[in-house]
């Protein structure tokens, strides 16, 4: 479809359907590429030193020339782009997975010699920072069953995942954000070898939760979300990729595992869908799940907001404010490291780690500054990670 | 799965639903137009489909239209045209960046001015 390994759960795209991810990649590169450089510009030579004339000190943040750049014709149309590209991509791919749902659901029912296992709770709680909007604009999230064993929402997110990340985090098995964990494990954490027991939190449909598996094959390896349609495709797909994984539905901030139970506890761009309260609880579980010794990590989009520049955080701010993840702005100010020692943590650290496999030539491994000029460090994700 | 089920699927999202202009009705319009400009980039696609099956001596066919796989230069060439249209159509949207870039200085070069002429 976009490139990369396809799988054979993945939706399948017709003529049509394939012409229209080609021209929301390139609308999507082209707003990257030819708008946003002309919406910086107008912070810079527009907006700032209007605000400076107006407040009698530098524009220091994105709050200072909102109201200012929202007034701005051009802005306004860099807004609605961004807002449209994203619901127009989950509108096609919704047509694409209804198209074959029956087909998919089908594929869920016909998953044979099971290798791993599923377990879901229908009476597990939605928490609100989940259901009080849907995250990124995907109409229905990730937990919303419109008939018996319903897989959609996994179907839909997993069809537009690569589209989404414009073919950048690792095709369409969207598996960079895994790969990049265990780059960051074998770095910050060379003693700790290989895992017996491996728990992601927050796994969706398992992208990353499938390369654990490969990277450590006498692992067992346990994946954890709230969603149950996202949970029975997970299923499906790795069944059919050859993967033992163990799902079940579960709230992150407080599971049923037994003390001690985990090796290594890790999550892919989990934490930024929850909040601050929920992150400490998570990080305090992660503490109670691990054995003395054993590494919590969890990788976080690279948005930290000390490290940016005006325009940089307003970009980041039409995330949380347009997106419907507001928590990344919340997030991308807390000190994560704090939280992880105020959970009992040590060896505690929080940094940038370069993307595997990276789009950026010459540039891997851990960092702990941000990107030159208070540029965002596209090509890096944020990363905390500890010892219990 | 029955046809009363695919129809209840949500197709607009829970959450923030802005308008970025002045008017809402702008906002409808321009999610009107990126949809059209999708549709006019898909419909270029398969009229490309069409032709280089043409040249191939195969008959178009809605099952040939789906059979046929793009190599790199037939990407390449519809990348090169999608970006195209997107630019022109995007034009009139980047004159208004232009515009007030240029009223910026101005306004400033003018501000400066003044300040000269003060001080002299």
């Amino acid at each position: 479809m976009t490139g990369g390994r396809e799988h054979p759960m993945l939706p399948a795209t017709n003529h049509d359907e394939y012409a229209q991810t080609r021209f929301l990649l390139t609308f999507k590169n082209y707003i990257q590429n030819e708008l946003d450089p002309l919406d910086k510009e107008l912070v810079e030579k527009v907006v700032k030193p209007a605000y400076e004339q107006q407040a009698g000190r530098p524009a220091q943040a994105s709050k200072d020339v909102r109201k200012l750049m929202e007034a701005e014709p051009f802005h306004q149309f860099w807004l609605s782009s961004l807002r449209h590209q994203q619901d127009l991509m989950w509108d096609n791919v919704a047509d694409s997975v209804d198209r074959q749902l029956d087909e998919l659901q089908e594929k869920f029912h016909r998953t044979e010699t099971p290798l791993g296992n599923l377990r879901l709770n229908p009476d597990m709680e939605i928490p609100s920072y989940i259901s009080a909007f849907d995250n990124h604009r995907m109409p229905g999230s990730y937990y919303t069953e419109l008939a018996d064993d319903d897989l959609r929402a996994g179907a839909l997110f997993d069809g537009a995942a690569a589209l989404y990340h414009v073919n950048r985090n690792g095709g369409t098995m969207n598996d960079a954000r895994g790969w990049t964990m265990i780059d960051h494990i074998e770095t910050r954490f060379p003693d700790l070898g290989a895992p017996r027991r491996v728990l992601d939190m927050g796994c969706c449909v398992g992208q990353s939760t499938l390369t654990y598996c490969e990277k450590w094959p006498d692992a067992e390896v346990y994946g954890i979300d709230i969603g149950a349609p996202l949970l029975r495709y997970a299923h499906a797909r790795s069944e059919r990729l050859g993967r033992a994984v163990h799902y079940s539905q579960q709230n992150a901030e407080t599971t049923d595992f037994d003390d001690g139970f985990f090796d290594l506890v890790v999550s892919t761009a989990a934490i930024h869908e929850t909040n601050r309260p929920a992150t400490q609880r998570i990080f305090d579980e992660c503490h109670r799940l691990l054995r003395p010794g054993g590494v919590m990590a969890h990788l976080e989009v690279p948005v930290r907001y000390a490290d940016l520049g005006v325009w940089e955080q307003i970009r980041a701010d039409w995330e949380s404010q347009v997106n419907n993840e507001p928590y990344i702005a919340g997030m991308a100010r807390l000190d994560l490291a704090a939280m992880a020692e105020k959970s009992g943590f040590r060896d505690v650290a929080a940094g940038y780690h370069w993307q595997v496999p990276g789009f950026i030539p010459g540039r891997s491994g851990f960092e702990t500054e941000g990107g030159p000029n208070g540029t965002l460090k596209i090509g890096s994700w944020y990363m905390v990670s500890a010892v219990r | 799965m029955n046809d009363q089920t695919r129809t209840t699927a949500p197709r607009i999202s829970k959450g923030a639903q802005p308008s970025f202009f002045e008017q809402p009705a702008t906002e409808a319009l321009y999610g009107m137009f990126v949809v059209m400009l999708e549709e006019l980039c898909v419909l270029r696609d398969r009229l490309d489909t069409y032709e280089r099956l043409g040249e191939q001596g195969i008959a178009v066919t809605s099952a040939a239209v789906e059979a046929y796989e793009p190599d790199d230069s037939v990407e390449q060439a519809r990348e090169q045209l999608r970006h195209g249209t997107i630019n022109r159509a995007m034009r009139p949207v980047k004159a208004l960046q232009e515009a007030a870039v240029k009223r910026a200085q101005s306004q400033y070069e003018q501000a400066a001015r003044s300040i000269a002429e003060q001080e002299i």
